[in-house]
């Protein structure tokens, strides 16, 4: 289980808090999270990897706006971290990049900017729909929109690759 | 499903509810299997945004320390910062007095007796809490892997099945369109051998000079109860002569006759042609001469007259014209 979901897990917690200290802290939590109630897992909530993924992400926004309130926001979030600042290099083990994982990655990449952007800040940046409309000064139908749309479009694209 | 179950299926997705709102989401999703569904599909693709992020692998002492965590029971912090790692748990026996034997004593190695058991028996237990912590994660997400597996068995029959069907009316639909080929062809093969037949006879025609002297013009119904009522010319200027061809004429009552006009822009009245009755089936062919001479036959057309032809022709009773 932490062979298989532990990069994923680490990689979304660096993402939302471009801290290597703190992803790690998410990381224990979550699998120590996973020990105590594994038991109470429910199928009806989703797979283990999104239910572990939600968890991390989740620990992670609780993380990070705990940490807002210590530092301004200005200094710790960048919502477009930059890859080489966490290269592999800075840890003992290998990123797991695969040709699955550039595939997904692509689906997100290729989403329209406006709506990539508005689900990055929503999942990675953990702002509600009226901090997303505040931030880009857009309504928040039009944020709300852009995100329904973006989901949408991520889950037409995983079932193309499914049945590619 | 209504529009507002869908937008919180959403947000639940994206993790962006409340804890008081997922809570109540999730009530509502264990009783609602289409919803589960729906939050499912939704799951894997917040999932994709989850892998955009550049994969990193966590550091590679994590796992070690975590599996220590796991060995001190429930009990241990829920979260250890890397500042303050977790503590791997410390045993010690009750009955083993914490003053460490004096240097030199004789009986200094009588000392380490105690320890030496104590710490074999914290290493058993600590062994035996370790297998015992990793058979219950391991049974957990066993469970885990199974229902959800079994989840994506159940998607996959009916993608399987729905894909069958798919297939099967693709096939039908082939079947149809195979059928519609093959009757266009047939049709075409039919219109071929017309158009060779027709050729041909031109060709004849032609040879003997006649068809370059010959008029032909189609006269249309104007008959509502009859539309499909055709005649067709064959007029030659030269000799005076023509061939009228009829079908689909409505048959006459008693006393009634057709009657065949040339309808010649230099003579007052339309020339009469002679006058005819069509068989069972509307049909006759009628080779005609017109009563005097004709300069120029603008155009043909039939009336039903009395018996026998009228000298003038009934317009209101007009059937087939054309030139």
């Amino acid at each position: 289980m932490y062979d298989r979901h532990s990069t994923l897990l680490y990689s979304v917690a660096l993402k939302v808090l471009a801290d290597p200290e703190e992803a790690r802290d998410v990381l224990q939590h979550v699998f120590l999270t996973l020990h105590e109630k594994a038991g109470r897992y429910d199928a009806a909530l989703g797979r283990p990897a999104a239910w572990l993924a939600t968890m991390a992400r989740n620990r992670s926004i609780d993380r990070l706006r705990s940490l807002k309130r210590e530092r301004t926001y200005a200094e710790k979030f960048r919502l477009e971290a930059d890859p080489a600042e966490f290269s592999p290099t800075s840890h003992d083990a290998p990123a797991a990049y695969s040709d699955e994982v550039e595939m997904l990655q692509g689906a997100v990449a290729q989403l329209p900017p406006d709506q990539r952007q508005a689900l990055e800040l929503a999942y990675f940046g953990g702002l509600t729909q009226q901090e997303i409309s505040d931030k880009l000064s857009q309504p928040l139908g039009t944020v709300k929109a852009r995100i329904r749309r973006g989901l949408l479009k991520l889950r037409e694209s995983l079932d193309g690759l499914l049945n590619s | 499903m209504n529009e507002t179950l869908l937008e919180t299926a959403n947000l639940y997705a994206l993790g962006l509810l409340t804890e008081a709102e997922r809570t109540a989401f999730e009530q509502e999703l264990r009783f609602h299997p289409a919803l589960q569904q729906e939050v499912h599909a939704l799951q894997e693709a917040a999932l994709l945004l989850a892998r955009s992020a550049p994969q990193v692998a966590p550091p590679a002492d994590l796992r070690g320390e975590l599996l220590a965590a796991f060995t001190a029971g429930t009990s241990a912090p829920a979260v250890a910062t890397a500042r303050e790692p977790i503590q791997k748990p410390m045993v010690v026996p009750a009955s083993v007095s914490a003053v460490p034997p004096r240097a030199g004593s004789p009986l200094k190695i009588l000392h380490f007796i105690p320890w030496a058991a104590a710490a074999a028996l914290a290493f058993f237990f600590h062994q035996n809490q370790l297998a015992t912590d990793d058979a219950r994660l391991q049974s957990a997400t066993a469970q885990a892997e199974t229902a959800a597996a079994k989840s994506r068995e159940e998607h996959y029959v009916e993608a399987v099945s729905a894909s069958a069907a798919a297939q099967a009316q693709s096939d039908a639909n082939l079947a149809q369109a195979r059928a519609a080929l093959t009757k266009a062809e047939a049709a075409l093969a039919a219109l071929s051998t017309e158009r060779e037949t027709l050729t041909a006879e031109l060709a004849v025609l032609r040879k003997d000079s006649k068809l370059d002297k010959t008029r032909i013009a189609v006269l249309g119904s104007l008959l509502k109860n009859q539309p499909q009522a055709v005649a067709v010319s064959l007029w030659r200027q030269e000799s005076q002569e023509g061939l009228l061809v009829v079908e689909n004429m409505p048959a006459l009552a008693p006393g009634r006759d057709y009657q065949l006009w040339v309808i010649d822009p230099n003579q007052k009245t339309p020339v009469s042609a002679g006058v005819f009755k069509v068989d069972a089936e509307g049909k006759v062919r009628l080779e005609f001469k017109p009563a005097h001479n004709v300069q120029s036959a603008y155009k043909f057309a039939v009336t039903i007259e009395k018996e026998g032809g009228a000298m003038v022709p009934n317009l209101e009773q007009m059937v087939v014209i054309g030139g």
